[in-house]
């Protein structure tokens, strides 16, 4: 399926788990965790799942159960119970994230560059995003050479935190005054090839999409805006 | 050159270089072992040069990048990259950048700004919670009675100030570093003198 | 023969840098132009005003004539894929955002809205002729100095332009890849009647290939044929033993250009 289609599919899914009452949602948020476990080459980002997840779990039932509150208030009994609404909050966080994991998986960052390219969106947008992939990398290595021109020179990056701090300027100011430098012959160079001259680009190699794919994009937007829709009523009619 | 589009050859370049200076950030932090995050140095360099909407793209694109890499927690904070440099452009465009003290102020502007769009974000989104250290002062705060909201103020504040000010420190440093054939690049520069 | 450079007495009065003329330079379309001259004559400033690359804050007043292209380059001043001009460094040239040297050579057409069919075959012919099929799918980033300077070729003779502008372009290839190089332009040349013109610190190998060739001296230009051999020799770096023959004579260029001729290579027929 075409990148955008798996996009939409994951913010579906997720946004779908705000509206869905506590027990669908642990089974909905087992699922893609299910899914990184059992697909072999994604198995190994259950570990940044685990490490995003975990202290953000702990982390939010330090701030929202009665554990410190009863610690301090010097209490007879002390709870560790937290609000259902954390938990709820908890199992979304693992949707979103869990489910972004697998989409991260099976759309590497290259195709979805090239997903931007070959679609209707204007150029800018595909070239704001490769851009700065490719320069970084260039970067990276301008850095370390500078870091190793300085060191020959004597600048020490070991000293105290001010000494470290002070050393900032010098290390980036030959990296930035470069790449300002080179601004105009990139965008000339640019120019040149007639970058964003005809409003419609030739496509070489568009990315293939079967012909329900962009119904299936518009149906589950859709789905989202009738559950939203559905949840609110449901939410209005309890309270009113 | 003359160019009717929304945004010139230039100023596409110009965000493309200050992105990857903010995606570069991590690497130097790790070299120089620094405490800080310096993650927005290329929003507000650029904000110097170009202005508030150039800035602010530049905040989008970088948080939508490192969510494309990373995550969507990333994209998730794209807003406040975005006040950055909104509010970063704005004050030089002021002329808050042409002194060391006036320098300073822009950095707490600048905090204070983006922690009224942090806030919503990490208390609803996230439960005011990040999983970092930060959780446990946070979780203090509330304990002791404060409102959820104002705890996770109190300690974006906290996270943002020495960082950010430093931040527009550099950036300030670097630019009248900068020799004038390269400033005469950018005519529309703020002062920063 | 339609003329692509058509430039009469023109003056440049640049801010922060020299003048730049008075020159008068006439190129015929599919001829070549070799303009000499040291770090500092003006070389590049020429450069960008040929192919409009010189913003108007930078331009303090212009007079004369400048046709390119036929267009009046006095009033406008825009970027147009017609002329390409190559610079030095050849990392910084690249679009940036395109993966493979592949995709590299076929972002201009791409950006010309030309049939996808028409493409495959400029980029091909180009891949061939350069002899980068190897390198196809490298990321344009990794490539030596040398193979970076032919894809950039590649990807400014594939927009087929009708003036290509080699601003000290070739310095990172060995002279033997200089020639081949040379040879496939003039292919082009031959193929889309484009023009070339050469500025080069160097007197071969663009001597050999341009008919016609100015001394640039800090700003002002003159015709080879009236300069005398000891300036030539302050302003341009040649081989050796040409240096020291013309240092003893005292005629003007013109009357000794049999000298050259030894040194003279002579460009290869176009075989693809």
């Amino acid at each position: 399926m075409h990148p955008f289609t798996w996009l939409v599919l994951w913010f579906w899914y997720s946004v779908s788990a705000l509206f869905l009452p506590l027990p669908i949602l642990i089974g909905w948020s087992v699922v893609p965790v299910a899914i990184i476990l059992i697909w072999p080459q994604a198995r190994w980002r259950i570990k940044i799942v685990m490490a995003f997840m975990v202290p953000m779990g702990i982390g939010l039932w330090l701030v929202h159960s009665h554990w410190l509150q009863s610690l301090f208030s010097h209490s007879g009994k002390i709870s560790f119970a937290a609000p259902i609404f954390v938990v709820a909050l908890w199992l979304c966080l693992l949707v979103f994230f869990a489910a972004a994991q697998l989409w991260l998986q099976k759309v590497p960052t290259q195709v979805f560059v090239a997903a931007l390219f070959s679609s209707r969106l204007p150029v800018g947008i595909a070239y704001l995003c490769a851009g700065p992939l490719l320069l970084k990398e260039q970067l990276k290595q301008q850095l370390a050479a500078i870091k190793e021109a300085q060191s020959a020179r004597g600048v020490s990056f070991d000293g105290t935190l001010i000494q470290r701090l002070k050393t900032i300027v010098p290390l980036l100011s030959p990296l930035l005054l470069q790449s300002l430098n080179d601004l105009t012959t990139r965008s000339s160079a640019l120019d040149a090839r007639a970058f964003r001259r005809y409003p419609h680009r030739t496509v070489l190699k568009p990315i293939f999409e079967h012909r329900w794919e962009p119904f299936l994009r518009v149906v589950l937007l859709c789905c989202l805006l009738v559950e939203g829709g559905a949840f609110w009523l449901y939410r209005s009619i309890l309270i009113g | 050159m003359k160019d009717k589009r929304q945004f010139s050859s230039r100023s596409l370049v110009l965000i493309v270089i200050c992105v990857a200076i903010n995606m570069i950030a991590g690497q130097m932090i790790s070299m120089l072992k620094l405490p800080l995050f310096l993650d927005s140095m290329g929003t507000v360099l650029c904000a110097v040069l170009a202005g508030p909407w150039v800035a602010l793209f530049t905040g989008l694109v970088t948080n939508l990048l490192w969510g494309l890499l990373t995550g969507p927690i990333a994209a998730a904070f794209a807003p406040v990259a975005m006040v950055i440099g909104c509010v970063a452009g704005v004050m030089a465009r002021a002329g808050w950048f042409k002194s060391f003290g006036r320098v300073v102020i822009t950095g707490v502007v600048i905090t204070l700004c983006l922690t009224v769009v942090a806030v919503p974000i990490r208390t609803y989104l996230f439960g005011g919670a990040t999983g970092s250290g930060a959780d446990f002062v946070v979780a203090y705060l509330h304990a002791v009675g404060e409102g959820l909201q104002e705890s996770v103020a109190f300690t974006v504040i906290g996270i943002n100030l020495i960082d950010k000010i430093l931040t527009v420190l550099i950036v300030w440093g670097l630019l009248r570093r900068m020799p004038e054939r390269t400033r005469h690049n950018f005519p529309h520069m703020a002062p920063i003198r | 023969m339609a003329l692509s450079l058509d430039i009469d007495r023109l003056v440049v009065d640049v801010y922060g840098v020299f003048q730049l003329g008075p020159m008068t330079l006439k190129l015929e379309e599919g001829q070549w132009l070799a303009v000499f001259g040291g770090n500092g004559s003006g070389k590049s400033l020429l450069a960008k005003f040929l192919v409009g690359a010189l913003e108007d804050s930078a331009v303090r007043h212009v007079h004369g004539r400048g046709e390119v292209l036929g267009s009046n380059i006095l009033l406008e001043n825009e970027m147009k894929y017609t002329r390409q001009w190559v610079q030095q460094s050849p990392y910084l040239q690249f679009s940036g955002c395109c993966f493979t040297v592949e995709d590299e050579i076929a972002f201009g057409p791409q950006n010309l809205a030309l049939p996808a069919a028409e493409i495959m075959i400029r980029v091909e012919t180009a891949l061939t002729r350069f002899k980068c099929q190897h390198l196809r799918l490298r990321n344009p980033q990794t490539l030596s100095g040398g193979e970076a300077q032919r894809v950039l070729l590649a990807c400014a003779l594939v927009m087929h332009p009708k003036l290509l502008v080699l601003d000290q372009a070739l310095g990172r290839l060995s002279p033997e890849a200089t020639y081949q190089v040379l040879d496939v332009i003039q292919c082009y040349v031959q193929e889309l009647h484009c023009s070339v013109v050469m500025l080069e610190h160097r007197l071969f190998p663009a001597a050999d290939y341009c008919q016609q060739r100015v001394l640039l001296n800090e700003g002002s230009a003159s015709p080879f044929g009236e300069q005398l051999p000891a300036s030539l020799v302050q302003h341009v770096v040649l081989p050796e033993q040409l240096k020291t023959v013309l240092l003893q004579e005292t005629q003007n260029i013109n009357e000794i250009a049999h000298l050259l001729s030894p040194f003279m290579r002579g460009g290869q027929a176009c075989s693809l």
